[in-house]
């Protein structure tokens, strides 16, 4: 046996992460106790490290680690996009963390070791390679959101998420299984072949593989009916770690599901679905309705955020064509405006108190000008409305519904969209209609937390105007996926 | 590790296991059954007590235990996993050569990075430097 | 061509625009903390201002040189798209498509050429003094720095308007000037009339514009495109024989000069400029007379093609100009707001450009144009440096003398005043003479046309001179104290006022600048058919010394009779001084009609019953179904978990069902 040539480069953004997380753990554990390592600037240096790195790779061409772990274009734009969310999260995080008393360099860590499993999620074309990253990334989750050890929300959120994350993970696994029951291997590429030709047997075992792996995918981007940890989750997980799931983990996720489903079962397609079409129906419906009963702007946001992943669903019933290039962008749309929606709540805590309701935003527009215009944005963009990312990103993914003859999903998500106008909206007529209650009791906005929303309101805008790039690199990324 | 997608037959043959795991299950239902029915019960507050080798038990089984214990317990199995994971490198060893070492010399440090880190932080210690100092 | 000398084109217009527009941007975002801040830093502000305006002339300048070095003619005018990218200009390379949906592309394109290169030179140039002007005649106002920026807002928008290369582009110059315009007219919003006027010009404003939207709808299906070049280039060649065409093209142009007509105060949508003076007077001096409200006249002649090919459109335009020429003119004989006369006069003066775009003398339009530029900002700036001097006073009847007491204003306004009033050897004369000769040319009613332009021509003398007598000379009729704090204007108001005067001189002087031969090529048009008939300048040059003449000898000498004329022709001058009655008619539509109407049946009937009540029902059951969902968030793990099972059975139900 020759010993196998293993091109690392492709790995090496993710390594670079990992690399950076095991340093600022190193950091930690040699500052001295009750002062924190400088975390926020080392995980800065390796994200910007690992965007140069992506950058090299594209100029390169991607690559291929021994047909596992693959770098497309597919791959890139996800890199791209999770080390950016990763980066807006690290800017955001330094104050938010001394404002809430949780100032710990292993934060860092954990954040990006969990951004080492997204990448792994996106790139691998092996189911087993595929779980571990899914779980890498999971475990990393578990930890941040209970790391808030002073409220019990974020202790219960810690539980919550990893009683049914684990059990969502053991259908996902036992969905692997069958499929590597019924082809053989667990290579996306070698699946799909053997499914192109199934005996009797062999379709059965597929079809449920198919279907618990659906189960899987559909707990990590919170669809209903496997959302119901969201809303805890969102709400007591430190806001950073929330802005990190809904923009990251939701992306990740998606690219995982596209890929698998993509490579792997467009043999099944018609089995599979109708399935995805139900479920982005009902999580269309159950999100927007549920969002709009709340008065919690988390828990709020949490719904949304399940609203969202059923209007993505709908294009992923036409994931074979332009479904994935629609989603592909509007993952980006959405990332952007979930970091700033959730970095806008976290840049406002102060001394453990976060803005959490209507009240506490009221006559936000009077205090924080600019904070409230950027909140503004983020919300019409999350509605849908025209001039915003929001809303471009909408129509792609409702046309490739309608193209790829789904028309009554776009017609329910146009419906869906309108009953969300009204929780968001909400939301800017407190800001700017209303009188502050009380004192300022708001934190000043830091820089580093301005520079990020600024940022993501700017993408908002930027993409609402003048899509074009994105949208052809969206278009490269989901040609690759075939 | 079968190439081609596995027939019905495949599946039929492992019915062994099915009648194993009947049997299995069978034997000790049938026997605990079959205790109840033909045993004397007698009991007494000395019978009802927990055994444990012959000591007089104290207290109840329901007490919290130190957190300690978990902390350790975690390390343990770490250092478990990786015995487990080394076991079948160490059998390849030779054929892959020198990559093999690469790879598990980066394992080992990835597992000796978090020994430090819990090493710093005091958590190998039964009693922690700070809490001492406090 | 190498890539330094195409520089000019792909680089420079950008940079023009980006100037107003980062001044603006700037002034907006710090404007609250710069106007609580020390008085330098309005002080600054304004000087920020101008800057941005004063660089994007130069600049303008540099582009326009560099385009007549380079000899440009018609068939290669230039667009200049942005791209990203290096070497800049470089179109292959991320060209930036504005627009792109379905059919239609639209980039995001300027066009640099003969006639947009003229208009970018008058509004940054006249705008640069404009700025300045401001700067000693806004120097007092507290929300200077507001009115700054709204200023370089206005730049930045007519300059979109100037430059752009496709009709949507322009649309959106279009729109915001007319937004600028509202705010400019309302900057005084405390005071009611201020903030009344801004509104009405806002809605006479969207009467044309709706006009102006349908229009370019027309054109692209009719054309299917909404290039401005591509567009002109395809009318002149259409052939009469295809119908079909023609009559579309008659459609495009009568819907487009609905909202040219909006835009530029022509009848019957000319009632809100008038009121616009509300404003402060550089901005009527600015937006009101040089620049905004000849944006219609420009569109019209940058068509002019399109024109050219629908003689009945033409027509309309040239008998709407000629009427909105003498009916402006006549109502300017009776006002008594020195800057109501000149607001009448600026409709009127926009009327003599129609007519010549209308008669197919587009380059005499843009001449004129160019001219009124001059004049018409320089007597606007001079009525606001009487203004300042008067305290605030605008009625002619409480001034006179004032000549002795500010006498650069009084001379740069006799400037002013003998240029709109054709004397000759002054731009006014030289443009409006080839205004009349064109009426000749036009492709019906051409003698009566000339006729009406003669005899506007005179009256316009008349009641400029009528007012520059009750102004500046005579003795002095206002109270003690104004007359004792009577002042001349600082040196940046003065100095504006010199250089504009010196314009007003010189450019119609052809053998110094010749405006329609170098706009010549950009019409695509055979040779201008000019009729120069040997009567006519001597004629104009009667008409327009016959006007001053009866006005200096009516109220200087006979100062009487005016007040007789008025008993003896009281209805007449009842009809004059009610402007018409358009505002009234107006008011009574509106009032009854429109609001009776929407009351009872849209409102009522129709929004309260019908619509309120499905809207309403939809919220409230789409809420109640809300408060259900809610109910299934238990909060327990074992629920969820249950929830997940459900689900997963569900689905695999559904897949593994036998079929």
């Amino acid at each position: 046996m020759t010993p196998p040539v293993v091109d690392v480069l492709p790995a090496i953004p993710a390594l670079i992460l990992a690399v950076t997380g095991l340093a600022v753990l190193l950091a930690q554990a040699f500052t001295p106790r009750g002062q924190a390592a400088p975390g926020a600037p080392f995980s800065l240096a390796g994200l910007l490290a690992a965007l140069v790195a992506v950058y090299l790779l594209a100029a390169r061409g991607g690559g291929d680690l021994g047909g596992t772990y693959v770098v497309d274009a597919f791959s890139l734009y996800f890199h791209a996009l999770i080390i950016g969310v990763g980066l807006v999260v690290v800017l955001l995080s330094p104050s938010y963390l001394r404002a809430t008393g949780i100032d710990r360099g292993e934060y860092y860590t954990l954040v990006l070791f969990s951004l080492v499993g997204m990448l792994g999620l996106v790139s691998c074309r092996e189911l087993v390679s595929l779980f571990v990253s899914l779980e890498v990334m999971s475990v990393a989750l578990y930890a941040l959101a209970g790391l808030h050890r002073a409220r019990p929300e974020s202790q219960e959120a810690a539980l919550k998420y990893f009683i049914t994350g684990a059990f969502s993970s053991g259908f996902l696994l036992y969905g692997i299984a069958l499929l590597y029951g019924a082809s053989g291997s667990t290579s996306l590429v070698a699946v799909g072949a053997a499914l192109r030709t199934p005996g009797p047997a062999t379709a059965a075992l597929a079809t449920m593989g198919t279907g618990l792996l659906l189960v899987g995918f559909g707990f990590k981007v919170a669809s209903v009916p496997f959302h119901m940890w969201a809303p805890d989750v969102y709400e007591g997980a430190p806001t950073t770690i929330t802005a990190l799931m809904s923009a990251g983990v939701k992306a990740a996720a998606f690219g995982a599901l596209l890929r698998v489903f993509g490579q792997a079962l467009p043999a099944l397609a018609a089995s599979w679905q109708p399935a995805v079409a139900a479920l982005a129906v009902v999580t269309m419906v159950v999100g927007n309705l549920g969002a709009l009963a709340q008065s919690n702007l988390k828990r709020m946001l949490a719904y949304s955020s399940v609203a969202h992943a059923g209007y993505l669903l709908a294009a992923v019933v036409a994931a074979p064509g332009i479904g994935v290039e629609a989603v592909l962008f509007y993952l980006v749309a959405y990332a952007a405006v979930n970091l700033g929606g959730f970095g806008a709540l976290a840049a406002l805590a102060r001394q453990g108190r976060e803005p959490l309701s209507l009240d506490d935003v009221a006559g936000l527009a009077s205090r924080r000008p600019a904070l409230a215009a950027a909140l503004a944005v983020y919300l019409i963009s999350l509605t849908g409305v025209p001039v915003s990312a929001g809303f471009v990103g909408k129509f792609f993914l409702f046309r490739a519904a309608v193209n790829a003859g789904w028309t009554s999903l776009a017609v329910i998500g146009v419906l869906m969209s309108v009953v969300s106008a009204y929780y968001y909206l909400r939301v800017v007529v407190a800001m700017y209609m209303r009188e502050p209650l009380g004192e300022d009791a708001w934190a000043p906005v830091p820089p580093s937390a301005g520079l990020a929303l600024g940022l993501s309101a700017a993408v908002v805008l930027a993409l609402g105007v003048h899509p074009e790039p994105v949208l052809t690199w969206a278009r490269l990324a989901a040609r690759s996926l075939l | 590790m079968p190439s081609a997608a596995p027939s019905a037959s495949y599946l039929t043959s492992h019915s062994a296991i099915l009648a194993f795991l009947l049997v299995v299950v069978g034997f000790v239902a049938v026997n605990l059954v079959l205790w109840k029915i033909i045993r004397p019960s007698r009991f007494s507050e000395e019978k009802l007590t927990t055994y444990e080798c012959g000591e007089n038990p104290t207290g109840s089984a329901w007490i919290q235990f130190n957190i300690r214990f978990y902390v350790f317990a975690l390390l343990f199995i770490i250092f478990d996993v990786e015995a487990v994971f080394l076991l079948p490198w160490a059998v390849v060893f030779r054929e892959i050569g020198p990559l093999a070492f690469l790879e598990g010399l980066v394992f080992i440090a990835i597992l000796a990075i978090a020994l430090a880190y819990v090493w710093r932080k005091g958590d190998l210690e039964w009693v922690r430097t700070e809490d001492r100092q406090v | 061509m190498n890539a330094l000398m195409e520089m000019p084109y792909q680089v420079v217009p950008f940079l023009v625009l980006a100037l107003p527009l980062a001044g603006f941007t700037v002034l907006a975002l710090f404007g609250d903390s710069i106007k609580r801040g020390k008085p330098y830093e309005t002080t600054g502000a304004g000087y920020l201002a101008c800057g941005t305006v004063i660089v994007a002339f130069l600049l303008a300048a540099w582009s326009v040189r560099s385009l007549l070095g380079l000899g440009v003619r018609a068939e290669d005018l230039r667009f200049a798209q942005p791209s990203l990218g290096w070497p800049p200009g470089d179109p292959e390379r991320w060209p930036l498509a504005w627009i792109s949906v379905g059919g239609l592309e639209i980039p995001f394109a300027l066009l640099l050429d003969p006639l947009s290169s003229l208009l970018l030179l008058v509004v940054t140039g006249i705008g640069s003094l404009i700025h300045v002007y401001s700067l000693g005649y806004m120097a007092h106002d507290e929300d200077r720095v507001r009115y700054f920026s709204y200023l370089n807002l206005f730049t930045f928008f007519m300059l979109v308007l100037v430059l752009a290369g496709n009709l949507p582009l322009m649309f959106v110059g279009w729109e915001g000037v007319g937004l600028c315009s509202y705010l400019l007219i309302g900057f005084w919003f405390k005071k009611k009339s201020a903030s009344d006027a801004g509104k009405k010009a806002f809605i006479v404003n969207r009467i044309g514009d709706a006009g102006l939207i349908l229009g370019m709808i027309v054109a692209f299906h009719a054309f299917g495109t909404l290039d401005l070049v591509d567009i002109a280039s395809n009318a002149g060649s259409l052939t009469p024989d295809r119908l079909g065409q023609v009559g579309a093209i008659t459609a495009v142009c009568l819907l487009l000069f609905v909202g040219a007509a909006g835009k530029s105060a022509q009848i019957p949508l000319h009632v809100w400029l008038p009121d616009a003076m509300e404003g402060p007077t550089p901005v009527s001096a600015l937006i009101h007379a040089a620049t905004m409200v000849t944006a219609g006249v420009y569109m019209v002649a940058r068509l002019a093609p399109l024109y050219h090919a629908s003689p009945t459109a033409s027509v309309v335009v040239a008998v709407i100009g000629a009427a909105t020429a003498l009916m402006a003119a006549t109502i300017a004989m009776v006002q008594t707001d020195i800057k109501k006369v000149l607001a009448y006069s600026t409709v009127s003066q926009l009327g003599f450009m129609f007519l010549a775009a209308g008669s197919g003398a587009y380059g005499a339009a843009v001449f004129h144009l160019f001219t009124h530029a001059f004049f018409k900002a320089l007597l606007f700036l001079g009525s606001g440096s009487v203004i300042h001097a008067m305290g605030g006073e605008q009625d002619i009847r409480k001034m006179g003398g004032l000549l002795k007491k500010i006498p650069v204003t009084g001379a740069t306004f006799a400037i002013g005043t003998a240029a709109i009033a054709g004397v000759p050897f002054l731009s006014g004369f030289y443009s409006k003479e080839e205004i009349l000769a064109g009426t000749l040319g036009a492709p019906a009613l051409g003698p009566l046309l000339l006729g009406v332009g003669l005899f506007t021509a005179g009256l316009t003398a008349f009641y400029m001179t009528r007012l520059f007598v009750l102004t500046f000379l005579g003795r002095f009729r206002g109270d003690l104290e104004t007359e004792h704090h009577l002042h001349e204007s600082p040196m940046s108001m003065l100095v504006p006022l010199c250089l504009l005067a010196v314009g007003s001189i010189v450019t119609g002087w052809h053998w110094l600048i010749d405006v329609p031969g170098f706009l010549q090529p950009v019409f695509r048009l055979p040779e201008a058919h000019v009729h120069h008939v040997g009567w006519l300048m001597p004629a104009a040059i009667g008409v327009a010394l016959a006007g001053i003449a009866v006005a200096a000898f009516l109220y200087t000498l006979y100062a009487d009779v005016p007040a007789r004329l008025k008993e003896r022709l009281g209805g007449v001058y009842r009809v004059l001084d009610a402007k018409y009655g358009f505002d009234r008619a107006y008011d009574a539509f509106a009032s009854r009609v429109v609001v009776g109407g929407s009351e009872t049946l849209l409102w009522k009937g129709i929004d309260t019953s019908v619509i309120d009540r499905a809207v309403n029902g939809a919220g409230e059951v789409t809420a109640a179904v809300s408060r259900r969902v809610r109910l299934l968030q238990s909060g327990v793990v074992r629920g969820y978990a249950l929830v997940i099972l459900m689900g997963t059975v569900a689905i695999l139900g559904y897949l593994m069902w036998p079929r």
